[in-house]
């Protein structure tokens, strides 16, 4: 069954952390409105993060894609810091806002410790394709760091077309197609654009990906561009180190895609790994 | 750890070409992911007719111990599926012992007007009954599981935002089970297992349209213990298809 020892890990349900280096590049954490989030603060995230072997989250807390971007910046910076190496987080713009607090509410996150910023065209119901995320790409281009939106076939705020377009006009910055854009339509869009937008890169985060489609990504786009993302702890994120592990990648695709895909990212922004 | 998957079909679908979609490579996915035995349906029996399904199934079965059907039944016995005699014989030549219902798709309702006859026939037969919860509400179950309190049923691919309503109905009902193939919510296997044991769960995968390495790895990590994580593996699956009274 398992073809390889970090498959043999996840399928016997073994702790990562002696054979692969594991960087979950989507988390959030805290609880959101429309359903019930059992153990989403910091330290149970943690203790999931251990049973698994992820040795590392990028995370943007709930309450920052949803009301509150300032204080989920806040609870960012509050778990990063207490976590270090562990926890990092990132920076998220509120597209409602005069574009240079836009731009102060970003430096100020990324100034306090944050690596990278989040966006949420769909939740703050705004076009990526508009000057508050034009400012937002702006402040990650003078930070040098990158961008994970989350995308979704049809959604015409984050498609990953309108993304792409974005990746084009800022070369420079790398963006992540958080779900890659959600659906199988989505995937498909979404594996055309990367191949062509060397600044674009797939997550595995979502209900609808499976290990065919991981295969696939990895497969059309290279395994340097595919991360692993697991969403938690919006879902529960063995879902997604199953599907990504037991796809039948080799062993080398996996440690790519599971964590040096995501180090690389992160190491170019600045952040300090272990 | 043997797995018993309570969530499985065969042949073709009308919305997309999902693979695998044939006996062997059903197989061959089972293989790829560790499961013993598996409880299959038949696209058929969803998405065409549900008596032309369960005999493409037996046909498609037999000889492969190691996949049991489960057959499609519509509330229209006489009808639809030959009567109750010849449905219950069909169950027995092929060897079911669990039927699966669409009520959604198929355009009928689970309540004693529409669907009485066949509901008590299984609930007195205790014939487990698998529901994907796509074709029923939270509402609809509680409702089913009040009227027939003793019918064994299995809801499949749950999803997530599902504990604010799940939760109560399974502590409300005795009888109301879940699949793992994908019970999303963070921890939600651990929440559910803490509130009403582990004997409500049962592993699942949803082959063809969910990718079940996610179910192997949830269970495999699962917070629980081996008595437990054996319980929803396969126990608890073999403990209702037991149950059924056929004969």
């Amino acid at each position: 069954m398992a073809t390889n020892a970090i498959a043999r890990a996840i399928a016997a349900g073994h702790s990562l952390a002696s054979v692969a280096e594991v960087v979950d590049i989507h988390g959030h954490g805290g609880p959101w409105y429309d359903f019930y989030v059992p153990s989403s603060d910091c330290e149970s995230m943690l203790r999931m993060m251990d049973r698994l072997g992820v040795s590392a989250v990028v995370l943007a807390p709930h309450l920052s894609v949803g009301p509150a971007v300032t204080e989920g910046n806040d609870l960012a910076i509050e778990w990063s810091r207490r976590y270090p190496r562990r926890i990092f987080g990132y920076a998220v713009p509120y597209p409602h806002q005069p574009l240079e607090l836009i731009k102060a509410e970003l430096n100020r996150a990324l100034d306090s410790g944050l690596v990278a910023i989040k966006i949420h065209p769909s939740t703050h119901n705004q076009p990526v394709l508009s000057d508050p995320y034009r400012v937002t790409w702006e402040v990650a281009r003078e930070r040098g760091t990158f961008i994970l939106s989350h995308s979704w076939h049809g959604d015409s705020r984050c498609s990953p077309a309108a993304l792409a377009e974005m990746a084009q006009q800022f070369p420079e910055v790398p963006v992540i197609l958080g779900h890659s854009g959600g659906v199988p339509a989505g995937f498909e869009e979404a594996i055309a654009l990367a191949k062509k937008q060397p600044n674009l890169y797939l997550d595995t985060c979502g209900s609808y990906v499976t290990g065919a489609w991981v295969r696939r990504f990895v497969a059309e786009v290279g395994a340097e561009r595919v991360l692993y993302g697991s969403d938690m702890p919006f879902i529960d994120p063995r879902y997604s180190l199953g599907k990504v592990g037991l796809s039948g990648l080799t062993e080398e695709e996996l440690r790519q895609v599971l964590g040096l895909s995501a180090k690389k990212l992160l190491t170019s922004a600045g952040a300090c790994l272990a | 750890m043997f797995l018993f998957d309570a969530n499985c079909h065969v042949g073709p679908w009308p919305q997309h070409p999902y693979q695998p979609r044939t006996v062997p490579e059903l197989l061959e996915e089972t293989q790829r992911l560790g499961i013993a035995k598996a409880l299959v349906r038949h696209t058929w029996g969803w998405w065409y007719d549900p008596r032309a399904g369960n005999t493409a199934l037996e046909e498609e079965l037999r000889g492969r111990p190691q996949l049991l059907p489960c057959l499609a039944v519509s509330p229209l016995l006489a009808h639809e599926m030959g009567g109750e005699d010849s449905f219950l014989e069909a169950m027995r030549r092929s060897g079911a012992r669990a039927v699966c219902l669409y009520p959604g798709a198929q355009h009928f309702v689970l309540a004693r007007w529409c669907a009485g006859r066949l509901l008590d026939l299984l609930q007195e037969r205790r014939i487990p009954v698998l529901l994907e919860k796509e074709e029923v509400s939270w509402a609809e179950l509680y409702a089913l599981a009040s009227d027939w309190p003793l019918l064994r049923i299995v809801v499949l691919r749950t999803g997530y935002r599902i504990l604010r309503q799940c939760l109560p109905l399974l502590q409300s009902t005795e009888h109301v089970y879940l699949d793992i193939s994908y019970l999303a919510d963070n921890e939600a296997l651990e929440v559910i297992c803490a509130a009403v044991g582990p004997g409500r769960l049962v592993f699942g995968t949803g082959t063809p349209r969910v990718d079940g390495a996610g179910a192997v790895a949830r269970l495999a990590y699962a917070g629980l213990g081996e008595r437990e994580k054996e319980l929803i593996a396969v126990g608890n699956l073999e403990a209702l298809l037991a149950g059924a009274m056929l004969d």
